[in-house]
Formats: structure tokens, sequence, C-alpha cells
């Protein structure tokens, strides 16, 4: 039962963490494109 | 003469019948009913469907270890881990993460629906006396994504390959049949009327840097989501990209296409009477079934809690389309919100976590992988 908890909690956390990861990859490149490529497109 | 007539009904496969086999004939006429007749899952159901009576045929020896046909298809196909990564390079090149990243908050829901996966792989383990390895093949049917489903079973538990596929597929196509129920029993209709403010417009810039982005963070995160996450993310960028119009088009075409026929039918015919006709196929179907509507549990109460921390609401409903059924899920989801308040379209909305959930599935397969193998 020890192991299958572990898998159950660390999976469990493993997901989140992936796309709380992933979360701030997309708003980090959202941020970078909008505020520099998107004005030199404009330009 | 009397001698060669008698050693030629001896060659013959009628003489090594068994009412296993026949009965796995019936099986897979089924499937093949369920998807010409009931159109459910038809691309994949049908080859399961006919991959099912021909590995029960005496004699022939399809899936004969080093010299049957369908178990080439099997070893070279699935067990090296071909076929698989390159359904999801075809998916990739399908897949529009133009919603989800108007609103990446939606993200969470994907990982939500991931909760159902692990409780039904807790409950497999501890409840039913699975191994491991078995309960997490049992587990990630809730995640509602055939290949990837495929793809961890040949590599824990391949004697449930077939039952694990096919549960994954029928349920898939029950996707209209068993999520509403759940759905309305977790919302509100005051919920359910929740409309969603209007999503921002997405770049091309940021549609080609998002297969680069996710492709960095989920692999670094668990490698051994590699093979699928890459050829997804690959099959995203061939799409965004479009440059490689020839490539993106073959490979949500063509390759799909075919990889999905060498893929059906060596499925079907992991299932022979001795790996099928066991107690433990009920409790895997049972369990499957349990996994698909924890994932849609979990998926609309993380919704529910994102709702409590935030001050923009959102319709908990899309919760449920973190599961991967892409896009039947989000459709689901769309009809419950039109039926609560006609003016309520979440189908774009929904195809966010839909999507999301792809990656979820993916990445819990990875962290199955990785602690299990």
């Amino acid at each position: 039962m020890g192991k299958a908890l572990g898998i159950f909690v660390a999976g469990t956390a493993g997901v989140f963490i992936g796309m709380m990861l992933l979360y701030g990859a997309i708003q980090l490149t959202a941020v970078v494109v909008t505020r520099w490529f998107d004005k030199k497109v404009e330009k | 003469m009397i001698e060669e007539f008698s050693s030629l009904i001896y060659t013959t496969g009628f003489l090594y019948l068994t009412p296993g086999m026949i009965f796995m004939w019936l099986i897979g006429f089924i499937l093949i009913y369920l998807a010409i007749a009931k159109a459910y899952e038809p691309l994949l159901l049908l080859p399961i469907g006919f991959g099912i009576i021909v590995a029960n045929l005496p004699l022939a020896g399809l899936m004969a270890p080093d010299t049957g046909l369908l178990w080439k298809f099997y070893e070279y196909g699935i067990h090296w881990e071909i076929i698989p990564p390159l359904i999801f390079l075809g998916l990739g090149a399908l897949t529009d993460f133009g919603p989800l990243l108007a609103r990446p908050s939606l993200i969470f829901l994907g990982a939500g629906a991931q909760i159902g996966v692990y409780i039904a792989f807790f409950s497999a383990h501890l409840l039913l006396g699975f191994s491991l390895q078995e309960a997490a093949t049992i587990g990630i049917i809730g995640g509602a994504d055939g290949p990837t489903t495929i793809f961890l079973a040949s590599k824990l538990a391949p004697h449930m390959l077939g039952t694990c596929a096919v549960a994954a597929y029928s349920y898939m196509a029950l996707v209209p049949i068993i999520m509403p129920p759940v759905m309305k029993i977790l919302t509100t209709e005051k919920e359910r009327k929740i409309l969603m403010p209007k999503a921002r417009k997405v770049g091309r810039l940021e549609k080609t840097l998002f297969p680069l982005v996710g492709v960095l963070v989920i692999v670094l995160l668990v490698p051994a989501s590699a093979p699928l996450m890459s050829m997804f993310m690959v099959g995203n960028l061939f799409r965004e990209c479009k440059v490689v119009e020839r490539l993106n088009l073959a490979a949500q075409n063509e390759l799909l296409n075919i990889v999905t026929i060498f893929l059906g039918l060596p499925v079907g015919a992991t299932m022979n009477a001795q790996n099928f006709l066991r107690k433990d196929v009920i409790f895997i179907f049972v369990l499957g079934l349990f996994a698909f509507i924890a994932s849609t549990g979990t998926g609309i109460i993380v919704a529910k809690g994102m709702n409590l921390l935030s001050k923009t609401k959102i319709n908990p409903l899309l919760g449920a389309a973190g599961v991967s059924a892409v896009p039947m899920a989000a459709r689901v989801v769309h009809k419950m919100g039109q039926k609560a308040d006609k003016k309520n379209y979440l189908l774009m909305y929904a195809m966010g976590p839909n999507v999301a959930g792809v990656i979820g599935t993916v990445t819990a397969a990875g962290i199955f992988l990785t602690m299990l193998k």
C-alpha cells in the first residue's frame, strides 16, 4: 500500500507541477510575444 | 486416397476450434457491429474487432511469436514504441492549442481530470489486488486517451493491452452517455449557466512557440513521456509554423490513417481466448468505467475549486472536458451548457482543457512509467 500511496501522491502532484510549469511558460511566452514581437510586426 | 483426404481434414482449423475461440469471434463481431452500425469509434474498433476474429482462428498462427504477421505488427509496431508515438504525431498536427493559449488557466482542468486516473489506480491495486503495473494500466483508461493507454499497457502489462484498449475506446465512444449524469450531479443549474468571458486572440508566433516550450517543460519534468510528447509537439509545430504544409497534411491524413490500421489489428489480435476469458477482465471494464467517471468528476471539482480562488468565474462544466477524448468531451460540455442556457457557447473554451487533458494523460503515463518500470 505504501508504494501505491506514494505513486498516487507523487503522480497527482507531478501532473499539477507539470501544468503549473506549462502555465508559467505559456504566460511568459505571451508576455514576450505581445510586448516585443507583436509591436515589431505593427511597426 | 482416403489417407490424403483425412490428412487434409486434419490440416483444416475446424477440428481445433474451441468454445473460447468462438466466444472471442462473438466479441469481435460485436465490436465490428458497433463500429459499422453505431459509428462507435469506428476507426479503431473495426480493425480491433477484425484482429480479434483472425487471431482466434486455429492454426492460422497470426500471433505466433517470430513468424505470425500480426505478431510482427505488434512486436515491431507497438512493443518497439513505434506506432503510438506516430499516432501522436498525427494528433499533434490535428490539434489547435489556440483555445488553451487564449485562456491558459484552463490547463489546470486537464490536470484535475488526471486525479481520477490515480484514484482508479489506487482502487484497482488496493481493493481488487491488481499489481501496481496492472493498476496503472487500468487507471490510465480514465484519461480517455487510446494511444496512451496502449503505450502504457505495452510497457507495464502487455497481457492486458487488448482488454484495456477496447475498454478505453469503448468508453471514449460512450462519452455522450457516461459524462452527462456525472456533470449534472456535480454542478447546479446556476453553475451550468455561467457564461465565459470573451477570450483573447492568439497570434501565429505564440502558437508556433507553444510546441517548443511545451516539449521542453514536460519532457524535462517527466523524461519518460518523451516518445509521445515529442511526437505530439513536432506534429503541432508542423501545423502551426505554416511552412511545411506537406508534412502537416501527411501527418494528419495519410500517416495517421496508415498507422491507425497497424495499431488496431495487432491490438485486437492480442485478445485471444486465454488472455481475455478471465474474471479479471470484468474488473478491468468496471474499473475502467470507474476511472472514466472519476476523471470527469475530479475535473469538475477542480473547476469549482478554481472558482473559489478566482474573481472571474469559469463554467465548471469545462472541468469535464479535462479528460482527453478529443473533441467528443468538449462537444458534450458544449451541449450541456446549451441545455442550461441557449446563449452559452462553451465549445471553444472546452477545447482548452480538452487538449490540456491530452498533455496531462501523457504526463501521468510518463510518471507511471518512471515509477513502475
